[in-house]
């Protein structure tokens, strides 16, 4: 089932063009100064692992901030080509940049190789997240850090999200996304939707839990919650549970 | 009615020494979502109800008619993202379920 991201992000992420892609990355460099992390701390002269890159977000910001060395690793091709389109004409002489077809829990890479590994938004996609998770902190260095985003659990959101997989769950990924292009919608707007009700696996993690075992393991943690308005972090960072409902926070 | 919220780490290897999946079996390997069963009774609220109602009238009429479906849930997905996650209360959250009435 996990060959089905060729034809969810592979189909989907190679719809962006330089601009669409450009303002794909803004979100996350935002993220990133609103939680006051400097990438060119995280990547200048570092070897650097995108993890699961779709179409380069990743690799363009290790590219940009000095990275010496750069691996973008996808399971699906097309989002490989993706990834060299949307980064071409970037690297310096300095600078190596490779591509690999891999799935993640069995990447042919070295172990405790990397400084940096970039994982934004992958592992709750995969067929065997324990298997990812392991493989991918395998690859860091002893003082190497990983920049991971997974979904949290629970909320009115994926309430929704869970009804339109089911009903969605009988229609064509490829199909879904041709109606989808049809409607007016953008095509960045294209990429959230599928990936929302047609990515092969949707699992939604307790924060407690994932750290906690992360901690035991010998990694020290620490949660970002600033981001865009439309991130469920960052409205809990405001106290805009307040105003709503339910039990949970 | 956030739940978790999304979460984003920086994450520091201070130990060496070669990982096992096991260490992470429990906590990462389970169901997708559309596989749980969400339990709106825990919720003693209005919205919670009116929540479980409309989206099990939902898919009781279009689990056979995705491409139906599809009209009412782009413009529902849209009111998610760019109505209720900006501005998560009760009012947003019942705008998004009157595209799925």
């Amino acid at each position: 089932m996990e060959s089905e991201h060729e034809t969810v992000y592979g189909s989907s992420f190679r719809l962006y063009s330089r601009q669409d892609f450009l303002e794909f990355v803004s979100p996350i460099q935002a993220r990133l100064a609103l939680n006051g992390v400097s990438p060119v701390e995280l990547f200048c002269d570092r070897r650097v692992l995108d993890a699961g890159c779709g179409n380069g977000r990743g690799s363009y910001l290790a590219i940009l901030n000095g990275a010496k060395e750069i691996v973008a690793a996808d399971i699906s091709s097309q989002n490989l080509v993706s990834t060299q389109r949307l980064t071409s004409g970037l690297l310096s002489a300095q600078q190596e940049f490779r591509l690999v077809q891999s799935s993640l829990a069995d990447l042919p890479l070295p172990d405790g190789y990397f400084d940096f590994i970039w994982c934004n938004g992958v592992v709750m996609h995969t067929a065997n997240p324990s298997k990812v998770m392991t493989s991918l902190l395998n690859k860091l260095k002893l003082g190497g850090k990983a920049w991971i985003y997974i979904y949290g659990e629970g909320g009115f959101y994926q309430s929704i999200i869970s009804v339109f997989r089911r009903i969605f769950a009988t229609l064509e990924t490829e199909s879904l996304i041709l109606k989808l292009k049809k409607s007016t919608i953008p095509i960045g707007r294209i990429a959230e939707f599928v990936d929302d009700w047609k990515t092969p696996y949707l699992r939604a993690y307790n924060f407690d839990n994932f750290s906690n075992s992360l901690n035991r393991l010998g990694f020290s943690v620490t949660r970002l919650m600033r981001g865009m308005v439309y991130d469920t972090c960052e409205q809990l960072f405001l106290g805009g549970t307040k105003n709503c409902w339910g039990k949970e926070t | 009615m956030l739940g978790q919220g999304d979460i984003r780490v920086l994450v520091t290897k201070n130990q060496d020494g070669t990982l096992r999946s096991d260490s992470f079996q429990e906590i990462l390997d389970i169901p997708s979502i559309e596989d749980l069963f969400t339990d709106f009774t825990l919720f003693a609220d209005d919205i919670w109800r009116e929540t479980e109602r409309v989206l099990s009238a939902f898919e009781r009429k279009y689990k056979n008619m995705p491409e139906v479906a599809l009209e009412k849930c782009i413009p529902a997905q849209l009111a998610l993202r760019d109505v209720f996650l900006p501005e998560p209360n009760k009012e947003t959250a019942q705008q998004v379920l009157s595209f799925l009435t």
